[in-house]
């Protein structure tokens, strides 16, 4: 045996959440390059890691050993009378009949059992329960299927401690019994799992205790469990003094750390060994690997610390020291014998072989295949049984009309073994007579035949006919519901997927191919994606469970990585740092790699000249930041994939490790591409909000116009439809309504669906990196003549001008210039997308083309289109899909603006917020109607008004309701849109129902008593006009009538409720108080602040009796101007409603001569001018030149403006831009096309500060001339820094395509999300008086 | 915000030490002084750091951690301020110069100031080192009106420290420390009283004794934001809003109506010790020791102010600054620093605390009494010769070997600061 052949049998990678500090493939690249032949992943409480971890042994050429680390307690971890998640219900009963005496009599008690005296004031309890720990390795043919069951079985009963003290710390503590281990094996085979106890096991703190006896008792339970063959002693020495022996306290709490410090000692080690021999035991040696190198280590002080959400403190670390990485051969044959040394043996030397030449003999048993072991790569689907099951209840189900073809009866019914190729068959081809060739030209007929033989074939020889079965039975359920399904994806390019209703989109109608959605050539399941109701997507869900049953079905797991975000607020966290400053750094930065942390720090001017940045220049954040990027990439949360079903046969559990999401979900430990790779079929169904915002819509309009508006059924060729389009108002349009889309659609001006198929395509990286757009938009309108690269192409190339647009026409391109197959060609469009398969592609593209006779002219120019647009682009097919919903979104709201609108609200499915909706709204001539107690529901609801407003607006002070200036923009002057309740700041769930359900009230205290909401709500409700109809307020009429009551005077009233309800409940003590406050003051000053007594009511009130309806005409306090009126609709709220916040700054806005969105369009090109407004959105898009460019949208109340940002202004502007909420623009008009203008910004200004000087210098001299010169010299104040001093700090990445991207391209941008206006935003506030 | 606001109005008002108006203003009924040391432990600083002067300067706790306690003017521009985190005051102006305190250069400097005040009239009143109230209608015959004692103490303190001070003159406590805040620095405002109202109504509602962040908020919502408005308001107004207490209480501070005499003697309700961590705590040992040293120093100060007290409070600040207290009333007063110590433990366990991060804890004894007055039963089974005996004898060891010289043996390894950091009484 040589030095080298040590094999690591316990390793934690990062999918030791908050553990280790590598990824599994830097763990095997290790062992690989210490020339290790097998090496293990053992993380703690999963198998998160693994498939990954197998992929990369292979590609190492490493046998990989599968294990995981466990927590053992006596009891099953909380919830144990749950029916366990995962596992089979015939496992079940076997409670309390197995435990044995050394199960009670555990080593190690731990805090967590006994009952807490009391939930602790502040900061929760210990989240790391200090259990004893247990590796357990699989081995054998059944040892994955052990190893997945017994992962499971940890987990299961879990979620009822689910979402701890609300922060993200996981799920409660996984934890195995022995009684669970024993279920496990009795229900795979005995031999499947190999049990290692080491220092941190309950037999290796025994030993630590000096109790050999105990150990041997806790022992005994190990072997009956697993086996005597099957329990080793794990030695693990990391040269740790062996100090603390006495800190174990005389409870057996081990004193944290420095007793687990002691535990990695080679005394310890030495004792164990000696405990091995005698019992008569195999041991093994390990290292217990936490990171690769010595110089990680720090890394892993952090994740301790964040795990156990404690201060960094030596009493939390359990590293003694940095000996825990993964060592070579020869230094663990160093540690083995420094531990041999210690023990009384005679013969060292041959001890040391003894314990080396043992663990290499249990790695060589317990190494897997991942081939035949896993079972990777191989397809599992639901038995063609459970199908025909379903198919039958789908067809005695009402709404069979999408199923037509589903008759079993008719179709060969499938026996065991079948392939279901002949069902799959009899329905495609009943549907295609029936439904399909009926509405087709004759001519059809033929080509669509041979279309559904060649696909089924290729489905024949794949073994997929189980697949589409299976997806046709799932979107046949999801319809049954009544929910909106759409398929997107590829899939559309299938005329199978059409004909078995899985797909709405005719891939012959529009030219459609099938071998970029599925290929001989690929072994991989295809994916289809499916787009439901958001609102209703987690109702899909459990019907799919309930249907297929938990054994067959789970949801797919996304493992959150460390960004820079979250890695600032955990280090930040466990460095002490006070919270607000830990928020303060983290929303500074983009959401960009935590690893270019310090690397941004330098290249964005907002962060560079920020105290941050200069602090960090100083070198005085150093330590800090080096933390940060260590944690780069680091999992640190398991959650539900928004999206990925696995659908599988009876196998399922044995292949995949399952636990409770957080919504209490079945969930894999797998994520998406794991998934994949395990051959497991996934199904996307995602929940999409423009779904749920469409379905409200056509509820809207049939409650209030009685219309049925069947979505799916309009035609696609509607001119109003394309009117709005062109128009560019496509706010809240699926798809189209992101400024640059807009700017867009007012070039390209689409005419039918098939245009606005293009006009999708055309966004997206891939034409805009190569510049596709303007040779399109040139041919388009007839500026120039479409060029072609061949006229061999121009059929391929015609629809879209001889620019390439599609995936599809990358694969005929390729398939004309070479002669391959289409197939074929799919596989070198793939190949495309990365450097290495490029060249590849290319060596072989020349020649192939040469033989087809094209000059190498022809060829090189083919081949730099082909290259240029790597894998992007658009798969038409999936355009087209998409399409739809963008298409349907436009109708509604060229049809029924203020039903598609409410919908839009209601579900917020779009990238802006919700003011801007609503601002859309208003330009529409839409009535928006406020928050009223009576009226408002859980959703926006429509409203029909008249068209004109009553009483007449110039009564009121204010403009009439317009209809829209821009032709082919709907009028939605008769009717409104109610705001819902739901937005209401803090209001839960429940108390929306209550009040709905209550409606109508007569008086606030009416209200008070029956919709029993909270006191902070109800405030609120007053504070944005709530009762306003009850009372008759609303209108900011400048007299007061006498007797008058205000919101204010309601306010008031609550306070006296409140009391009142206090005081009845001190009288009564059953009724519970409703106060949802601390009583804590937060910043200790505050303490004299002494209202939190409650006072005795001035005048006894008795129920039924309106308190203080007297005193509410003699509190003397005035009603809220038009600006609080804005002020409390935005913080309760966060919209305005009865004026848009710009309106305080008219004035002002009107001297400087800024120009309003609406007019932009009648400005002059090359003008230098000044917008103004309230910011919607801010994006950094991945440009041509790799450098950052900064999009900003301000909404100025006429409509969006957009302004762009180049880096070179970026200087002294990006930190406004991404700092403030209203702002001054300067920049220059571009006219762009019929109704495109773009704004290349020049500056910007925080409009609450300019809006200062400007009334402070008003003030001063009572001049409109010298407010106007203040301005103008704020304004002119700040330089441009010059080109060269930018160009220094300049990163690219580049992409295989030869594209150059700025690394902080297409991240979240830095500071606060715009959906909601921030909390302190009117501290330069206009308007109030002062 | 309301800080800032007094001080914008400063700024324009401009009633600084100017002697123009000095002769139109009557000043004779406005004798009460506020005098408010500017900047106070940043000044100290400077006399010792004469080459930082028009410098950003912070005094603050050391490293990354604790607050700030004092900046210059030059560091106040870039938006520092007390009681501010470090970290924070930091960013805002890396360059400033970050000086750790040195207590007894401040204690001794206030104590020679606390000596000019006395030498003016004996009605002094101190809130801690930097501030005091003066009843100064005595003095009118011997030194002249409240203005011309004011400049004098202003030059006084000038000239003797090296440092200057700010005053306020009216004839209420509340007027006269609202006057000196707004004519910081090292300037003076005499606020008579027919002047009281057009000074105070323009004033935001925080400028307000009593009001903080939650009460103003509260008050924005009814449209109140200036101390005019409230003024305006009937009292049962106020009450409904906020209480009966309270409302009455700002209604008569609103017209400058503040009863509360210059107290010399004020005796103390109650005394207390805290201490900042230098960094977040969740180590209950470590708590416990701190309280342990806290009680030491709580039941000596008890002891040597010849006080007793009957109320044990608990202060727990953590670290996102939400803070709490408990507190426990005894059957017997003590001053003894083992019964105090033992009650806030109890306090503290109570809490439940498993891995909560404390920024600061506190002790505090309320309800004191002269030790003399309260009568102490003797207890069954007690030995009367008891701890409060062993801590008197400490005393008379520290009186004799400088404070330190007995101390429980837990907090020996302490390497502590002898400075009475963040006390107050």
């Amino acid at each position: 045996m040589t030095d080298d052949s040590f094999v690591h049998l316990h390793v934690a990678s990062g999918y030791s959440m908050r553990y280790g500090a590598n990824s599994p493939r830097a763990l095997v690249d290790r062992a690989a390059h210490w020339g290790q032949a097998m090496v293990a992943l053992t993380d703690r409480d999963g198998l998160y890691g693994a498939v990954k971890f197998a992929l990369a042994a292979r590609e190492a050429g490493i046998r990989p050993i599968f294990g995981v680390d466990l927590a053992r307690t006596a009891q099953p971890t909380a919830g144990s009378t749950a029916q366990p998640v995962g596992i089979r219900r015939s496992a079940a009963g076997r409670t309390g009949t197995g435990l044995t005496l050394a199960d009670r009599t555990r080593a190690t008690p731990t805090r967590a059992s006994p009952a807490r005296a009391r939930t602790p004031a502040r900061g929760g309890v210990t989240v790391d329960p200090h259990h004893p720990r247990v590796v357990l390795l699989a081995r054998g043919a059944h040892g994955w299927a052990a190893l997945c069951h017994v992962v499971s079985a940890a987990h299961a009963g879990l979620q009822q401690t689910g979402q701890q003290s609300g922060r993200q710390v996981g799920r409660g503590t996984p934890s195995i019994t022995l009684d669970q281990i024993a279920e496990v094996i009795e229900s795979t085979a005995s031999g499947s799992l190999v049990a290692l106890l080491g220092p941190d096991s309950d037999v290796g703190r025994a030993l630590a205790r000096r109790r050999p006896d105990l150990a041997a008792h806790i022992l005994t339970a190990y072997l009956e469990t697993l086996g005597r063959d099957n329990v080793y002693l794990e030695i693990v020495s990391h040269r740790a003094r062996d100090a603390a022996l006495a800190a174990s306290d005389v409870d057996g709490n081990p004193a944290r750390g420095s007793a687990l410090s002691s535990a990695f000692s080679s005394a310890l080690a030495a004792r164990m060994l000696t405990f091995a021999r005698d019992q008569r035991l195999p041991a093994v040696l390990t290292n217990a690997v936490r990171y690769v190198e010595p110089s990680d280590a720090p890394v892993v002080d952090v994740l301790d610390a964040v795990r156990r959400l404690v201060p960094l403190d030596p009493r939390h670390l359990d590293r003694p020291n940095a000996e825990g990485y993964l060592k070579s051969g020869p230094a663990m044959r160093q540690v083995a014998r420094e531990i041999v040394a210690l023990t009384d043996s005679s013969h060292p030397d041959r001890l040391v072989d003894r314990l080396l030449g043992m663990t290499s003999d249990l790695a060589g048993s317990v190494a897997l295949d991942p081939i035949k072991d896993l079972g990777i790569g191989s397809v599992h689907v639901p038995e063609l049984d459970v199908l025909r099951e379903t198919l039958t209840t789908t067809r005695n189900g009402t709404t069979t009309n999408l199923n037509p073809a589903a008759a079993p009866a008719t179709a060969a019914a499938p026996g065991t073994g079948d392939t279901g190729d002949g069902w799959l068959r009899g329905r495609c081809e009943r549907a295609l007579r029936t439904t399909y060739l009926p509405t087709r030209p004759k001519g059809d007929d033929r080509t669509a035949r041979e279309r559904l033989d060649q696909e089924l074939s290729i489905i024949s020889t794949l073994g997929f006919a189980g697949y589409f079965l299976t997806v046709a039975d799932v979107v046949a359920l999801i319809r049954e519901m009544g929910v909106r399904v759409a398929a997107r994806g590829s899939g559309a390019g299938s005329l199978v997927n059409y004909l078995l209703g899985i797909s709405g989109v005719d891939p012959l109608e529009h030219g459609l191919v099938m071998e970029r959605f599925l290929s001989p050539l690929r072994r991989a399941l295809p994916d289809i994606d499916l787009d439901v109701e958001s609102a209703r997507r987690l109702e899909v869900y459990t019907a799919v469970f309930e249907r297929f049953g938990d054994q067959r079905v789970t949801c797919v797991s996304m493992m959150d990585t460390y960004r820079v975000r979250h890695a600032i607020r955990d280090v930040g966290g466990a460095l002490g740092m006070p919270k607000t400053e830990i928020d303060h750094f983290a929303k500074a930065f983009p959401h960009i790699r935590a690893r270019d942390a310090r690397n941004a720090l330098v290249e964005l001017p907002e962060l560079r000249d920020s105290g941050l940045g200069r602090l960090a220049a100083q070198g005085r954040l150093d330590n800090f930041f080096s933390l940060v990027e260590a944690l780069d990439g680091l999992p640190r949360h398991v959650a539900m994939h928004p999206c990925g079903l696995v659908l599988s046969d009876l196998t399922l559990l044995d292949r995949t490790p399952v636990e409770a999401s957080a919504a209490g979900y079945p969930m894999s430990q797998f994520d998406k591409d794991d998934v994949e790779e395990m051959g497991l079929l996934k199904l996307d169904v995602l929940g999409i909000r423009m779904q749920s915002a469409m379905a409200h819509a056509v509820e809207e309009i049939a409650r209030v116009d009685e219309v049925d508006v069947v979505v799916d059924d309009i035609a696609l060729d509607d001119e109003p439809t394309f009117d709005l389009i062109r128009s560019t108002h496509t706010l809240g349009c699926f798809q189209i309504e992101s400024p640059g889309q807009r700017e867009l659609l007012g070039k390209f001006g689409p005419e039918t669906f098939h245009d606005l198929i293009i006009d999708i395509s055309l966004f997206r990286p891939g034409p805009v990196k190569s510049d596709m757009i303007t040779p399109f938009l040139r041919s388009r309108q007839g500026w120039a003549a479409p060029a072609y690269l061949h006229e061999n192409l121009r059929p391929v190339l015609a629809e879209t001008y001889g620019v390439v647009v599609f995936h599809e026409q990358v694969l005929r391109m390729v398939a004309v210039m070479t002669g391959c197959s289409l197939a074929e060609a799919d596989e070198v469009r793939r190949n495309l997308g990365s450097l290495d398969t490029q060249n590849e592609v290319r060596t072989w593209f020349y020649p192939a083309a040469r033989d087809q006779g094209y000059d190498l002219d022809t060829i090189e120019e083919v081949w730099d289109v082909l290259r240029a647009f790597a894998s992007f682009g658009f798969c038409k097919a999936h355009a087209a899909a998409f399409a739809l919903p963008t298409y349907q979104s436009a109708w509604l709201k060229a049809h029924h603006p203020a039903a598609f609108l409410a919908g839009v609200l209601t579900h917020d499915p779009g990238m802006y917020p919700k003011r801007l909706i609503l601002d859309d709204a208003r330009n529409l001539g839409i009535a928006i109607l406020g928050l009223d107690v009576n009226t408002s529901g859980a959703t926006y609801r429509v409203e029909r008004v008249s068209p004109y407003d009553e009483p007449p607006p110039e009564i009121l002070g204010t403009p009439p309701r317009q209809s829209p200036p821009t032709p082919g923009v709907p009028d939605g002057r008769a009717y409104g849109i109610r705001l819902s309740l739901a937005d209401v700041l803090g209001i839960s769930e429940r108390e929306v129902g209550r009040i709905v359900t209550g409606q109508p009230y007569a008086s606030l205290t009416d209200f008070w008593s029956r919709a029993t909401a909270s006191r902070p709500v109800v405030e609120r409700l007053v504070l944005a006009g709530g009762f306003d109809s009850i009372y008759g307020l609303g209108f900011s009429v400048g007299v007061r009538r006498r007797g008058q009551v205000t919101r204010r005077d309601l306010l008031l009233q609550v306070a006296d409720l409140d009391r009142d309800s206090r005081a009845s409940a001190r009288a009564t003590p059953t009724r519970s108080t409703r106060s949802t406050r601390s009583t804590r003051s937060t910043d200790g000053t505050d303490g004299t602040d002494g209202t939190e007594t409650p006072q005795e009511p001035d005048v006894q009130l008795s129920l039924g009796f309106d308190p203080g309806a007297d005193s509410l005409t003699t509190s003397g306090l005035a009603e809220m101007s038009a600006a609080d009126r804005v002020r409390a609709e935005l913080e309760v709220l966060g919209l305005d409603v009865s004026n848009h916040v710009l309106d305080f700054y008219d004035s002002m806005l009107h001297s400087l001569g800024v120009v309003r969105s609406r007019d932009l369009l009648r400005t002059r090109s090359n003008a230098e001018i000044l917008i103004a407004g309230v910011k919607v959105a801010t994006q950094t898009p991945p440009v041509r030149s790799g450098r950052r460019v900064i999009f900003l949208t301000l909404d100025d109340s006429t409509g969006p403006v957009d302004a762009t940002f180049f880096s070179d202004v970026q200087g002294p502007y990006a930190a406004t831009v991404f700092g403030s909420w209203t702002m001054l623009v300067r920049g220059v008009l571009r006219r762009t096309g019929p109704r495109g203008v773009s704004l290349r910004a020049t500056g910007a200004w925080d409009l609450g500060t300019v809006h200062k000087v400007w009334r402070e210098a008003l003030t001063g001299s009572s001049s409109a001339g010298r407010a106007l010169e203040a301005v103008r010299t704020l304004i002119a104040s700040t330089d441009i820094p010059t080109e060269t001093e930018q160009a220094q700090h300049h990163r690219v990445l580049v992409h295989p395509s030869g594209y150059r991207q700025s690394p902080y391209a297409d991240v979240g941008t830095p500071g606060e999300d715009v959906k909601r206006p921030p909390s302190k935003l009117w501290h330069a506030s206009p308007g109030s008086s002062g | 915000m309301s800080r800032s606001q007094i001080r914008r109005t400063s700024a324009t008002g401009g009633a600084t030490g100017g002697a123009t108006d000095a002769a139109e203003i009557d000043d004779s009924r406005a004798t009460i002084l506020h005098v408010d040391m500017d900047a106070f432990f940043a000044s100290v600083e400077l006399l010792h750091r004469p080459d930082l002067r028009g410098k950003p300067v912070i005094v603050g706790g050391a490293g990354t951690r604790g607050v700030v306690l004092s900046a210059t003017y030059e560091a106040r521009r870039f938006g520092v301020h007390s009681a501010m985190p470090i970290g924070r005051a930091r960013r805002l102006c890396p360059q400033a110069e970050v000086i750790t305190p040195t207590f007894a250069r401040y204690a001794t400097i206030s104590t020679a100031v606390m000596e000019i005040f006395g030498s003016v009239t004996p009605y002094v009143e101190p809130l801690s080192l930097d501030e005091a109230f003066l009843d100064v209608s005595g003095a009118v015959r011997r030194l002249g009106s409240p203005r011309v004692i004011g400049q004098l103490i202003r030059h006084r303190v000038q000239s003797e420290h090296g440092i200057t001070c700010s005053v306020g003159a009216a004839s209420t406590k509340f007027v006269a420390k609202l006057a000196s805040t707004q004519a910081k620095p090292d300037g003076m405002l005499v606020i008579p009283p027919d002047r009281v109202v057009s000074f105070l109504h323009p004033l935001p509602v925080g400028a307000l004794w009593g009001v903080g962040e939650r009460t103003e908020e509260r008050l924005r919502r009814l449209g109140l934001t200036t101390v005019g408005e409230i003024a305006h308001t009937p009292e049962s107004t106020l009450q409904r809003a906020l209480g009966h207490a309270l409302g009455s209480h700002l209604s008569a501070l609103a017209w400058g109506r503040d009863a509360r005499p210059v107290d010399p003697h004020a005796p103390d309700r109650s005394l207390g010790a805290e201490e900042t961590f230098d960094r977040d705590v969740d180590d209950p040992t470590v708590v416990r020791r701190e309280l342990l040293r806290l009680a030491e120093r709580v039941g000596s100060r008890l002891r040597a102010h010849g006080h007793v007290g009957r109320t044990v409070a608990l202060k727990v600040r953590f670290a996102d600054f939400t803070t709490i207290t408990r507190s426990r009333t005894l059957p017997e007063p003590t001053d003894v620093a083992r019964e105090i110590y033992a009650t806030a433990t109890d306090l503290y366990d109570a809490l439940g605390l498993q891995r909560a991060r404390i920024r600061l804890v506190g002790i505090r004894v309320e309800g004191l009494l002269a030790s003399d007055d309260a009568h102490r039963q003797l207890q069954l089974g007690v030995p009367e010769v008891g701890w409060r005996e062993v801590e008197q004898a400490m005393d008379k060891a520290a009186a004799r070997f400088g404070s330190g010289a007995v101390t429980p043996a837990r907090l020996l390894d302490q390497n502590r600061r002898s400075e009475d950091r963040g006390e107050e009484t």
